[in-house]
């Protein structure tokens, strides 16, 4: 019985470990195209491994990735969160926002809409801030049934930055 | 790497176990719980069509009753009420499949179904469930509650901590009463829990990971 219970532990370690690894890489760099994004639009003030060499005389495509993440950007395969920041944006209250595995739900809802560029949950203030492709736009009808599919429900929204 | 480890680590450390989460997840959404303890070990892995419905795998073997069922498991999160700072759940399970009753020839038709009700904030967790099993030759009724604070409030993408209690009750055995003090750790899509059942003296390891 017991020789049973260490071969269990160990094939449940090797079928377990692949998804934690998998899911590392992907939060990291998956889902945004370097080559495709302004390297002077990105956060750089909290990068590693970055003494020594000028960015302004860099292009983005040509720098090496592996050492370093971008804190800001957003995981879920959005624009970055801070560059997104100033356009037009819908603050959306929500109700039942008490753990991440909510706020994951609510991105990979969002992530799906054309009109979404990125997407930030505040936990703390029970919030989502939905920030809108340029000359994009959704309704607060629309919000509200994405809230509702990711299992949540809105209480209100507002507009900013022409939104 | 390190929380690689450190999964490792609990699950050779343990066998023990009860996943107390959301056994739905968001429409499209999948979900690998796995569970362990000292009495049995499962792994369940789940897709969600929508936010009130999930259908997967589910194989438990049963250490203490040498049995091990496979099947398949529903979940139905049958009413959810969302609070401006507080959030409740209930939820309806059931499974269905065959359980091997080790030493003995041939595998027999088997399920069970679960009624679960948590209610949670940010700072407090609590929960009740009930399970009803039929397994071959082995039935039986358990139930279980958990009360969890987080020592601190930490926002999306942070590490989240909580200490919890564990309190389960199955009639039939020479020690009906447990208790577990566990801690769950959870960020982003991975939440740990690692627990001591203290009259059973065996660990509680529980893993899920969402995709």
């Amino acid at each position: 019985m017991k020789s049973l219970k260490i071969i269990g532990a160990f094939a449940s370690i090797i079928i377990l470990s692949q998804p934690v690894y998998a899911q590392q890489n992907e939060m990291s760099h998956d889902g945004h195209n370097h080559s495709e994004m302004k390297h002077d639009q990105m956060n750089h003030d909290d990068h590693d491994g970055h003494e020594g060499h000028n960015h302004s005389e860099m292009k983005h495509d040509q720098m090496n990735h592996d050492d370093h993440d971008h804190p800001e950007m957003d995981k879920e395969g959005m624009t970055d969160v801070s560059t997104a920041i100033g356009g037009p944006t819908i603050v959306a209250t929500v109700n039942g926002l008490v753990c991440d595995f909510c706020a994951q739900a609510l991105k990979k809802v969002f992530k799906k809409e054309e009109a979404v560029k990125a997407l930030k949950v505040d936990l703390d203030a029970g919030e989502v801030r939905i920030f809108l492709k340029e000359g994009q736009m959704l309704s607060d009808a629309v919000v509200a049934k994405l809230i509702r599919k990711s299992g949540y429900s809105l209480v209100e929204t507002k507009r900013e930055g022409g939104a | 790497m390190v929380l690689r480890l450190i999964i490792a680590l609990a699950i050779i450390v343990s066998l023990s176990g009860t996943v107390h989460a959301r056994p739905v997840s968001y429409p499209g959404g999948w979900t690998f719980m796995q569970k362990s303890n000292g009495s049995y070990s499962s792994v369940h892995a789940h897709y969600s069509p929508t936010a009130s419905d999930s259908i997967g795998a589910y194989i438990e073997r049963n250490w203490q009753e040498d049995i091990t069922f496979t099947g398949i498991q529903y979940n139905r999160l049958v009413k959810r009420w969302n609070g401006r700072k507080t959030q409740a759940n209930f939820y309806a399970k059931v499974g269905v499949g065959q359980a091997q009753p080790f030493g003995k020839n041939g595998a027999q038709i088997a399920g069970f179904t679960e009624l679960a009700m948590d209610w949670e904030t940010r700072r407090w967790f609590t929960e009740y469930r009930i399970r009803a099993t039929d397994y071959a030759d082995n039935q039986s009724i358990h139930h279980s509650g958990r009360l969890g604070i987080a020592p601190y409030i930490g926002n999306y993408g942070d590490l989240h901590t909580w200490l919890m209690v564990q309190v389960e009750n199955h009639p039939e055995s020479n020690k009906p009463t447990t208790t577990t003090p566990l801690v769950r750790l959870f960020k982003g899509v991975q939440m740990l829990e690692l627990g001591y059942t203290i009259e059973h003296e065996e660990w509680l390891a529980n893993w899920i990971v969402r995709f």
